[in-house]
């Protein structure tokens, strides 16, 4: 069939010649997918509202030789509050920016979908962004296979957490203050950022705002956060820095 | 197919062009080869000298052979309203409409979330200069309606409200002659958002 429908998130999309865009899309179906978008820049296109980053969208596209090309789309949720606010526009860059680095074209994880949907979903509403994209971020990489290891240390095996605990991105976990390699970056996690990320993957996505964190334990959990997506991604996240940049920025 | 050197180095420097692939490079150069010699003698001193002569205004930004800009010099046009776009284009398209006689800042890009591109990038030190006089009254914020320009926009009020300047937005909604059964919600939503009293 030349034409087939998706449903999908748009992901991100680049300028393609003077009116077009090339779309990534994180479809329910075909797992990610790129596409071009024509003439969605001008004021007369119907299909522009819909292929906006963060849309989810029902999409029907057409194959093509190189890149397939959408026919027609309709908007399901174009979730406004996050374009009304840089902050929530920021996190929500940063994770569809994760799912695009980390995920391969073309293979589809129901999971995957219904988290950022989530994300997105949640997001709009909550007090707590920061939490909310903590536990995005634990959770995409569980379901990727680099769920982090949190009870024990990752290189002897010693129950943990105890009173000493690090994390290892290198190691993916936890490690005792034994194990630790001297040179190789290992960042401080206490007792509470453990039980602080446990619960991060355990509790419904909507629910994590109510997650009691000290500000300690948050600033470690950011930081262990950052550096392991790094570490996986080989690079930092765009957006995160875009909100530190905007944050600190003095004319 | 293989080229002299010397045509087969034109062929190269035009498709380096934005929108001009390897074939319209080829149809430009072979035009080019068989126009007689002052067609391309004219073209060349054109850029030549626009590339000389032309370069940033002072004042705003724009491009301009004049600094500061004939729009920045003109006593005809309300200082206190500034119109921010994010490229020189930009320029020109509001200045079809006729109906705005404030004056521009060109911001040379915008700030992008998704891409992690920040304000140290673009030409904003020189705005917050020209407000400083505080003979501007209101800025309105014409980057485009998208995310960037959303974020753009978000960033700029952020900075410029505070010095007690009126920042506003460009308003968003159905082109004109659109039929609202073909307007996306997003587009609806905002028209709806930004409904006047008549």
């Amino acid at each position: 069939m030349q034409l087939y429908r998706v449903q999908a998130i748009v992901l991100n999309s680049y300028e393609m010649r003077d009116a077009h865009r090339v779309l990534t899309l994180y479809t329910r179906e075909k797992g990610k997918v790129r596409a071009v978008a024509h003439g969605v820049v001008k004021p007369t296109s119907k299909k522009r509202g819909a292929v906006q980053p963060f849309c989810h969208t029902d999409f029907l596209l057409r194959r093509g030789r190189e890149l397939d090309s959408v026919s027609q789309c309709e908007g399901r949720e174009i979730f406004p509050a996050l374009w009304a606010d840089l902050d929530l526009m920021s996190y929500a860059g940063h994770a569809t920016g994760l799912v695009d680095r980390l995920t391969a074209d073309g293979e589809p994880d129901e999971n995957i979908f219904s988290l950022l949907l989530s994300l997105l979903r949640v997001l709009e509403k909550t007090k707590d962004p920061e939490l909310v994209i903590r536990s995005f971020e634990l959770r995409l990489v569980a379901l990727l296979g680099y769920l982090p290891y949190l009870d024990g240390c990752t290189s002897c095996g010693e129950a943990m957490p105890g009173p000493d605990n690090y994390f290892s991105p290198w190691a993916g976990g936890l490690i005792c203050r034994n194990c630790r390699t001297p040179g190789v970056a290992e960042y401080f996690c206490g007792r509470e950022a453990v039980s602080v990320m446990k619960a991060l993957l355990a509790w419904e996505l909507a629910t994590v705002e109510r997650i009691r964190v000290t500000r300690q334990a948050g600033a470690q959990i950011k930081l262990i956060m950052t550096e392991y997506i790094k570490w996986l991604t080989e690079r930092r996240s765009g957006p995160l820095e875009f909100l530190e940049k905007v944050r600190d920025y003095k004319t | 197919m293989q080229y002299a050197g010397a045509v087969s180095r034109l062929i190269g420097e035009l498709a380096r062009l934005p929108g001009i692939g390897s074939k319209t490079a080829q149809r430009l150069a072979f035009f080019l080869l068989s126009e007689p010699p002052e067609t391309a003698e004219k073209l060349a001193s054109a850029i030549r000298e626009a590339r000389e002569r032309v370069r940033r205004c002072s004042v705003c930004g724009n491009l301009t052979d004049l600094d500061p800009c004939r729009i920045c010099t003109d006593e005809g046009r309300d200082k206190g309203i500034i119109c921010l776009v994010q490229d020189p284009r930009d320029v020109a398209a509001v200045e079809k409409y006729r109906g705005f006689k404030g004056v521009y800042h060109v911001l040379h890009g915008v700030l992008s979330p998704l891409a992690g591109i920040g304000p140290e990038k673009l030409n904003i030190k020189n705005l917050l200069t020209r407000l400083e006089g505080g003979k501007v009254r209101e800025v309105i914020v014409a980057t485009n309606p998208d995310v960037e320009g959303d974020a753009t926009a978000l960033y700029l009020a952020r900075l410029i409200k505070p010095l007690g300047v009126t920042v506003t937005r460009i308003a968003h909604g159905l082109p004109v002659g659109a039929h609202l059964e073909y307007a996306d919600e997003i587009t609806l939503g905002k028209a709806m958002e930004g409904r006047r009293e008549i």
